[in-house]
């Protein structure tokens, strides 16, 4: 049992290091890293060199409902209400475009096929019907995390946003209906009273228990401030929310989705800081689902028959998404970067697809078509061959939309600009020194014509001997006749803190910070003395960071 | 160094890493020094010396400002330059 143990910890180690590495060797080609993370787990699993598993898949499922409800989660946090209220009309005529047109042409795409193949038109047309409703699913998580690499930011971008977080709720209305369509059609009982009750629950239980969830969170972070327990609490109600979603047939993306989507916009300034966290948090968890996605994947041993269904499924649902959305956002007047470029932008498939496959293999699992495959196993191995080639070309995909729409690159924050800067950027470099033998009344004008309130003092050689500011020299300011005598050197602060023009902005920022300093003398040591060369002035720099942060994102847009 | 602040008064004053804490002397010279440089070329009677340490830059120009402040009355400066002992000093400075 130990052992066991042992080995599934050296599969994540290996799946985690694996999925890094491929991450990062497809980006250095231009590929979104998730493709890496795909095709290294495809490489380790039964479809490939058999390091995973399927009875390990099978024990690390805990974990990918957890990376699921996480994906939702942070899913939910992206989307605003304004957006919704803004864009309402254009979203839903978007989502039944693209939904429906993927329906229809997978639908009759994979009719005609089958019912060549099989000759049972009942049995066609159902198979049909839950084909095209799983094509009308797309993966918010892939598609997601390439806008996050990215750093996609624009109309474009949230509509993707919105897209993918909505049609799952459409996948699973149109799956429900259209299972319960091939039960009735093939001969099986089929209730579809009870159909819509699962729905129902499906969908609005979800939507509910998230919101109630999210309330509960919100009340929670109220109370705990400290960064690392508001994690352990966010994390916490996502594992429960998680629970009860599975357990009572409710939606998980959709119930944590929801979770995240009233938090962030019952409190966006307070759980902007939470989502930023977990954001941190979530990114081994990605790359370890998506590495499973990969492993999950077994393209080998499939008749020829359901290879041409899967090339008719690709086809037709990536024409349909291109079409349904063009249709959709043209007839709402949607700006003209997304009638052109959404479709492109919503092709990955992932967990809803497989997961609807699979409730899709358990329930028609009974309805034989042909070489001692049943309706559900057809279902089953189709999706699960068109998910690996949409989770591949999917996300390039995506990626190309938002480069075409201008929106890469567009969402820097301070952050970014921080982690890529030096304090020489954004350090004063025009600073007036004052010499320990000036008198004060001399310094004293010299704060009077300047902007600063700290100013570096030097020796004879123009060395640093400290700073001299006007809150030290506040007891003498009163007292005029003092300004007469005293000097520089009677009010120097020696300069304890400094820092060097090349040091990383944020290391300088974070210490500034943490002592309270509003400014510091930036140096460069020559023959062994401090010399100023700048000061790092907190307001002034973080002004420059936010101007560079519009600079960018006007570079980008333009 | 700044020392003759006019008025007959120096105020010798120094930072030094060894000083712990803020230190002042006080010295009254008969006759008043004639070779000292001030602001006002007045012979210095009064001298007040003041020793902080490095970091101690907001006590010391306090006590600085502070000597200052008093020895500008003239009835200050006048008992002290007629004190006659030590102790009379330090009441008058610190007291």
């Amino acid at each position: 049992m130990e052992s066991a143990q042992v080995g599934l910890l050296l599969l994540l180690g290996l799946s985690l290091l694996g999925g890094a590495v491929g991450a990062w060797m497809f980006q250095r080609l231009h590929i979104p890293q998730v493709v890496g993370y795909v095709a290294i787990g495809l490489a380790l699993g039964s479809g490939g060199l058999g390091v995973i598993r399927p009875d390990e898949l099978e024990r690390l499922h805990l974990l990918n409902l957890f990376a699921l409800g996480m994906i939702g989660f942070l899913v939910g946090g992206e989307l605003r209400i304004e957006i919704f209220r803004k864009y309402a009309g254009q979203f839903l005529a978007i989502l039944l475009g693209e939904g429906m047109a993927a329906f229809l042409l997978v639908g009759g795409g994979t009719f005609l096929i089958l019912w060549t193949v099989l000759a049972d038109t009942p049995l066609a047309l159902a198979a049909a019907i839950v084909f095209g409703a799983i094509a009308s699913a797309t993966d918010p998580a892939s598609t997601i995390d390439v806008l996050w690499e990215y750093r996609a930011r624009g109309i474009l971008t949230t509509s993707i946003t919105a897209i993918v977080a909505l049609d799952d709720a459409l996948a699973m209305t149109l799956y429900g209906l259209g299972t319960g369509a091939a039960q009735l059609l093939t001969g099986h009982q089929a209730d579809f009273l009870r159909a819509g009750w699962k729905i129902a629950i499906e969908i609005l239980g979800a939507m509910g228990g998230g919101a109630v969830f999210a309330l509960l969170l919100d009340g929670l972070l109220r109370q705990m401030r400290r960064p690392e327990r508001a994690l352990a609490i966010a994390l916490a109600m996502i594992l429960l929310l998680s629970g009860v979603a599975i357990h009572s047939g409710m939606d998980l993306i959709l119930a944590t989705m929801t979770m995240g989507f009233t938090l962030v916009n019952r409190d966006p300034r307070r759980s902007e800081e939470i989502f930023t966290i977990l954001r941190g948090f979530s990114a081994p968890i990605y790359v370890l689902f998506f590495v499973m996605v990969g492993a999950r994947m077994n393209p080998r041993g499939l008749p020829l028959w359901l290879w041409v269904i899967v090339a008719a499924y690709v086809l037709g649902r990536n024409f349909g998404k291109i079409l349904g959305s063009w249709i959709g956002a043209r007839a709402t007047g949607a700006a003209p970067v997304v009638q052109r470029y959404l479709g492109f932008g919503i092709f990955a498939q992932g967990g809803v697809a497989v997961g609807l496959s699979i409730m899709a293999g358990h329930h028609l699992s009974g309805i034989p078509v042909a070489g001692g495959l049943s309706l559900g196993d057809a279902i089953v191995f189709a999706v699960t061959a068109t998910t690996l080639l949409v989770q591949i070309s999917g996300p390039p995909l995506v990626r190309w939309a938002i480069v075409r729409a201008g929106e890469a690159g567009r969402n820097v924050t301070d952050e970014d600009v921080i982690a890529e800067s030096t304090v020489a950027d954004v350090m004063d470099r025009e600073v007036e020194v004052f010499r320990e033998e000036m008198p004060l009344a001399a310094v004293i004008d010299g704060f009077a014509r300047g902007h600063s309130d700290v100013v570096p003092v030097v020796g004879s050689e123009g060395e640093l001997l400290g700073t001299i500011s006007l809150q030290g020299m506040r007891n003498i300011l009163a007292d005029q006749s003092t300004w007469r005598w005293l000097l520089v050197s009677d009010a120097v602060e020696p300069a304890a803190d400094t820092t060097r023009p090349d040091a990383p902005l944020g290391e300088a920022l974070r210490y500034m910070n943490q002592l309270h300093l509003a400014q510091m003398p930036v140096v460069e040591v020559k023959d062994g003395k401090k010399k100023p060369v700048g000061m790092l002035d907190l307001q002034r720099a973080r002004r420059r960071i936010a101007e560079e942060v519009l600079r960018r994102q006007g570079d980008m847009a333009a | 160094m700044s020392t003759g602040i006019g008025l007959g008064i120096g105020v010798p004053h120094v930072r030094l890493p060894s000083i712990r804490q803020v230190l002042m002397a006080a010295g009254i010279c008969r006759p008043p020094l004639r070779d000292c440089e001030s602001i006002d070329n007045a012979p210095v009677g009064l001298i007040v010396m003041i020793a902080a340490e490095e970091k101690q830059d907001g006590d010391s120009l306090t006590l600085l400002a502070s000597v200052s402040a008093r020895c500008k009355d003239e009835n200050f400066r006048h008992a002290l330059f007629q004190a006659s002992t030590p102790a009379e000093v330090h009441r008058l400075l610190v007291g």
